[in-house]
């Protein structure tokens, strides 16, 4: 009886430990996914990766305008479309490496918004070929519905379901990069989509000067310095190093645009049983025409080292 | 008595080791959210143009413990209208308020989704801005209660 219990015993014990192991063996092979993934991320840059952790980088990103906030305001204000503003379609092949892809997918993402956002149907196409080209190279292309987006393309009434898709795939890259602890990236098409941005601005301003123009391009100021800021904790990773170093010279101009800031309490209202905050706030912008000079010459010799690659 | 003991340990073992492998030690906040509240969200937009979502979650406070709240700081652009909403997770009790300040150091209330005076909530806040700079995005859940909500940020883009 006694050598029954005892059998009996053992058995479950070995049970017990059979589904340790399992679960064990299970764990490890979760691991090994881990690190498969984690070889796959490398695969991007064999060099080095960034210490940061993803929740201080995803804090800090939402300090940069996105590629569409960033074409919409470059649409308000009201000039023509110039197709020369863009970087050339064809120049999508030419990116080296992720990190350059990932700067220039912002630029071309602010482009498809500056062509979209303007109605200029016959270039949407050609764009859209150039975003799906780094997306591939990127490995994001998954996350963009080429097919939806080129049949829309076809007919200017589908332009808010451009805008709509464009950027919900867009978002979808930025989670999917996230997601990989590959942040990084995702702040570099924020940054590439900026660059892009600033140089249009001071395309803009060259062509019809106002007030309002150069108050946008001296507000950008706010942006630099939180581009910095994020730069500062992955620079030890040279390609982040070096960035830095190419917008030094930007830094520096923009060290002399002064911004003041005059806080008025706000309206507020209730519109259909919504609240509607507008804001009284004023800042004051204070930039020379030589600050903007400067800022001009700075903002295409950047553009041009990041955008502009021949083979 | 012995083999019990021992029985005893290596289920115990055995479960713990399940629980690390499945991952319940590294449940986040925010992943409490699902699909319902994505589309939820998505509905809401309406004119409005996605930017960014904001899962978050808070425990129930302590009882003498002041009330947690999760900032999250972001730059805005004068001339552009936003609006800001938070889509709850019926399944916690906790009801998501969403305020918005003037900068980092929350200097200035400029709205909240609540109004503590007349105990009133909001599904959404509209804020037309007009000083380009960084703001404050603040989160929490009314009277510190668990709570799992997304926070929506959105621009109206092509007014």
């Amino acid at each position: 009886m006694q050598t029954a219990i005892k059998k009996k015993t053992k058995m479950k014990k070995t049970i017990t430990i059979a589904l340790a192991a399992f679960i064990l063996t299970s764990c490890g092979d979760s691991n090994k996914l881990e690190i498969e993934a984690e070889l796959m991320n490398q695969a991007f840059d064999s060099s080095q990766s960034v210490s940061i952790s993803r929740d201080v980088l995803d804090e800090m990103m939402q300090t940069l305008p996105s590629p569409i906030e960033t074409a919409n305001l470059i649409t308000q204000s009201k000039s023509s479309f110039n197709k020369d503003l863009l970087i050339p379609a064809q120049n999508a092949v030419n990116f080296p490496n992720k990190y350059s892809q990932a700067l220039a997918l912002g630029g071309y993402g602010v482009d498809l918004g500056y062509i979209n956002l303007n109605n200029k149907m016959l270039y949407v196409v050609e764009y859209l070929e150039s975003v799906n080209t780094i997306s591939k190279e990127l490995k994001v292309n998954q996350f963009l519905d080429f097919s939806t987006l080129n049949t829309l393309a076809k007919n200017r009434n589908n332009v808010d379901s451009l805008i709509r898709i464009s950027t919900e795939n867009f978002n979808h890259i930025d989670e999917y990069l996230r997601s990989k602890e590959r942040g990084d990236l995702s702040v570099l098409i924020l940054i590439g989509s900026w660059v892009e941005g600033l140089h249009m601005f001071n395309n803009i301003a060259k062509e019809n000067p106002s007030d309002e123009i150069t108050k946008r391009i001296g507000e950008q100021k706010i942006i630099i310095n939180n581009i910095y800021a994020i730069l500062d904790k992955i620079d030890q990773v040279a390609y982040y190093r070096e960035l830095k170093g190419k917008l030094n010279g930007l830094k520096d101009v923009y060290a002399n645009v002064k911004i003041s800031y005059v806080y008025k309490e706000p309206v507020m209202k209730e519109v259909n049983g919504e609240l509607v905050i507008e804001d009284a706030s004023e800042s004051f912008v204070e930039l020379t025409k030589k600050d903007m000079e400067l800022i001009d010459k700075e903002i295409t010799k950047l553009r041009n080292s990041i955008f502009i690659v021949y083979k | 008595m012995k083999p019990l003991l021992k029985r005893s340990t290596c289920i115990f073992g055995a479960l713990i080791l399940f629980f690390v492998c499945s991952g319940f030690y590294s449940l986040k906040k925010g992943d409490c959210t699902n699909s319902q509240m994505t589309a939820t969200a998505v509905d809401q937009l309406k004119r409005f143009t996605l930017i960014q979502e904001f899962p978050f979650y808070m425990k129930k406070k302590k009882k003498n413990d002041a009330i947690e709240y999760k900032k999250q700081v972001i730059t805005l652009n004068r001339g552009v209208r936003y609006k800001f909403y938070a889509v709850r997770n019926a399944e916690y009790e906790g009801l998501p308020i969403l305020s918005i300040y003037n900068n980092e150091k929350q200097e200035f209330l400029l709205g909240s989704t609540y109004n503590p005076t007349f105990k009133r909530f909001y599904n959404e806040l509209e804020f037309e801005c007009k000083t380009t700079g960084n703001y404050c995005l603040s989160f929490s859940f009314l009277d510190g209660m668990e709570g799992c909500a997304l926070g929506v940020f959105s621009s109206l883009v092509k007014e």
